[in-house]
């Protein structure tokens, strides 16, 4: 077999000449998707700068465990992430949110299906950057007791009503997850009651944990307040529960609704060793309801 | 694979480029033709092109263009057009070779931020999540060069955002600042929301009833457009907007969330919509916008697009990958000179269904690449 590096010239001047008529190919044909090269061996896994750490550690060992395997992580961000995996740079995007609709139909259009998605566990209970469970929280003196589902999301939509809501930026990932788990995706809320914290541009260190700390003052401050923030330890507030089946949920119940699941994406029929490495991470995260 | 079967690859059209680039063999999706305009019977569209200046080859450049961009995997919407300009364009730079692979506007910024693609062209405005991914991977914004304006209704050439009322509703235009105050809820550039037929100067029956707004869905990429340039940015629409999505019809048919929208408002004489005249009924009525109240109200046709009069024109970007302090790679630069000349225009009206720049467009977009 031969490299294309070393095809002779002739061949090379005829593609450079030929390929002005190359664009486009005849009807029915379909454009390829990217090919990955990289040598055998060597898994690239694309992920987030919070998550990259624990996949570093999985890493060394899964490393130690098969010789001649090298796998790189790459913790650029999960935006980032989605992209390596779909120009096909990255062998499998490991993520603590879902996939956006954009990046999956990005995927989509070039391979001609959705990335496959797994579930590798759960996010944290409450650790800023590492997916952490959504608490819902009241200022101390807030006469609420409990929330079912339907109820927080009547809240964000509904007017009039008595609170006032703090939450994330409505756009940002953990707003997106709050507009999944809560109102069927819906983007418009009850705007009036509704303030909201931006997250600092990319690239500004503790983000997610400045977000958690401001929608927690804001809510402290404020009795009629329902923040959705990673749960804060400070006084002056109160985490309440989620009522669902009967029970009452919290952040670190396995089965709380508004727990984050760190998820991994790949090729659909992925290589032995890539599936080999994703099963050693489901013993990094806690499990996943 | 061997020289011949890299020969018979060449041979049968599919490997060249890509060849040269050093990735796998390329193939080309469905090469359906844009609903190219004939500019010499539209006389906005050839004065514009003949205003333009020829291009002038710059110095010989050499190496391989990796486009991504506008396209899907049923409708390679500007293939015709991307061979027509590197056609023209190899004439002079024949040292420049073009792996293609416009698989989608969703991938294109991506693939530029994570160094598959050199150069982007997109088939819509920029999204801020995509703006984000390039900023968070490079450090630095991605550089912005407009390559055409969007259609007035070519569907799949984005066309451009037309705001409707009720045949009955006697308002006779509004400004970007009045369609803030009704579609949005933060008014961030006007002083108040309007909410009343009677806060836009209607008057008797009218002036009391509420505003029904109706809209693509708020946060899909079709709206972000709206988002950014008529609510200055912000989510935050009127809750009282309703909003539509395609539907898939049980026989497979898909009925545009365009023309739901158009259907709705037929039926309420106080609603007032975003679509776009190719979904019109008898029952609406489209009105003239204008920038500012003491700018001139005009209705969107293909002069007042190029000439961007017309407020709610799109306009079609490519982006390149420069580092603070760095230059434009010199086979980018090169071809995009190209595609802004009157050569590039020329095939961008006849094989899409895209509008050109104008000279004030194309000197803008120009003066990026310096």
């Amino acid at each position: 077999m031969r490299r294309p590096g070393r095809i002779g010239p002739l061949v090379l001047a005829s593609a450079l000449l030929l390929a002005p008529a190359l664009l486009p190919a005849p009807a029915g044909a379909e454009l390829a998707p990217p090919q990955p090269m990289r040598p055998a061996g060597t898994l690239v896994i694309a992920t987030s700068a919070a998550l990259a750490p624990a996949l570093r550690r999985a890493a060394h060992r899964f490393e130690a465990a098969h010789a001649g395997v090298h796998v790189l992580i790459l913790g650029q961000g999960s935006d980032v992430a989605m992209a390596r995996l779909y120009t096909g740079q990255a062998d499998a995007a490991v993520i603590g949110r879902d996939a956006s609709d954009n990046e999956i139909k990005a995927y989509a259009w070039i391979y001609g299906h959705a990335p496959q998605a797994e579930a590798l566990g759960a996010g944290s209970r409450a650790t800023p950057g590492l997916s952490p469970a959504l608490a819902v929280i009241v200022a101390a003196r807030s006469p609420l007791r409990a929330m079912t589902l339907e109820d927080l999301r009547q809240a964000l939509a509904t007017a009039p009503g008595p609170f006032h809501i703090v939450m994330p930026d409505a756009q940002s990932g953990t707003g997106r997850f709050l507009r999944h788990r809560l109102h069927q995706d819906a983007a418009q809320f009850y705007w009036p009651r509704v303030r909201e914290i931006a997250p600092p541009a990319p690239g500004q260190a503790g983000r997610d944990g400045e977000i958690d700390r401001a929608i927690a003052t804001a809510v402290a401050a404020d009795p009629k307040a329902l923040g959705f923030a990673a749960a804060p330890r400070r006084p002056g507030l109160r985490v309440l529960p989620i009522r669902a089946g009967g029970r009452l949920l919290r952040p670190a119940d396995r089965d709380y609704p508004l727990r984050r699941t760190i998820m991994a994406y790949r090729p659909v029929g992925a290589q032995p060793l890539l599936i080999a490495y994703l099963a050693c991470l489901r013993g990094v995260f806690p499990p996943a309801s | 694979m061997s020289r011949a079967s890299w020969r018979r690859a060449i041979a049968r059209g599919l490997a060249g480029a890509a060849l040269l680039a050093g990735v796998a063999p390329v193939a080309r999706a469905q090469g359906a033709a844009g609903p190219g305009l004939d500019p010499a019977a539209d006389p906005a569209m050839s004065a514009t092109l003949a205003s333009l200046p020829p291009y002038q080859a710059g110095p010989r450049v050499a190496g391989t263009i990796r486009i991504w961009g506008h396209g899907s995997p049923t409708h390679d919407f500007v293939g015709d057009l991307v061979r027509r300009w590197f056609a023209g364009f190899h004439r002079s730079q024949p040292d420049v070779a073009l792996d293609y692979r416009m698989y989608g506007t969703a991938s294109a910024v991506g693939a530029l931020a994570t160094g598959a693609a050199t150069l982007a062209i997109l088939g819509e405005e920029i999204s801020p999540d995509a703006q984000r991914l390039f900023r968070r991977a490079r450090g630095y914004a991605p550089t912005e060069v407009d390559v055409a304006n969007g259609s007035r209704d070519a569907n799949y050439f984005d066309y451009a955002h037309m705001i409707f009322v009720n045949r009955a509703n006697p308002l006779t235009g509004l400004t970007l600042r009045q369609l803030e105050a009704v579609f949005g809820a933060e008014h961030r550039c006007t002083r108040r929301n309007l909410r009343q037929w009677g806060d836009l100067g209607l008057k008797g029956d009218w002036a009391r009833r509420p505003i029904t707004p109706y809209a693509w869905k708020t946060d899909v990429d079709f709206a972000l457009f709206f988002r950014e340039r008529v609510l200055c940015g912000s989510h935050r629409w009127n809750p009282a907007t309703r909003e539509f999505m395609p539907v898939t019809r049980p026989d497979g048919t898909v009925v545009q969330h365009g023309q739901l929208i158009l259907e709705a408002l037929a039926k309420d004489r106080y609603g007032i919509a975003i679509s776009n005249i190719r979904f019109a009924n008898p029952a609406v009525r489209a009105l003239p916008l204008a920038w500012r109240a003491k700018g001139g109200f005009t209705m969107a046709d293909p002069a007042s697009l190029i000439a961007r009069t017309y407020p709610l024109g799109r306009i079609i970007p490519a982006y390149v990958d420069v580092p603070p302090g760095g230059h434009v790679g010199p086979a980018e630069r090169e071809f995009l000179r190209y595609i802004l000349s009157r050569e590039g225009q020329q095939a961008l009206a006849e094989a899409s269904g895209y509008l050109p720049l104008d000279r004030a467009s194309q000197t803008r977009a120009l003066a990026v690449l310096r």
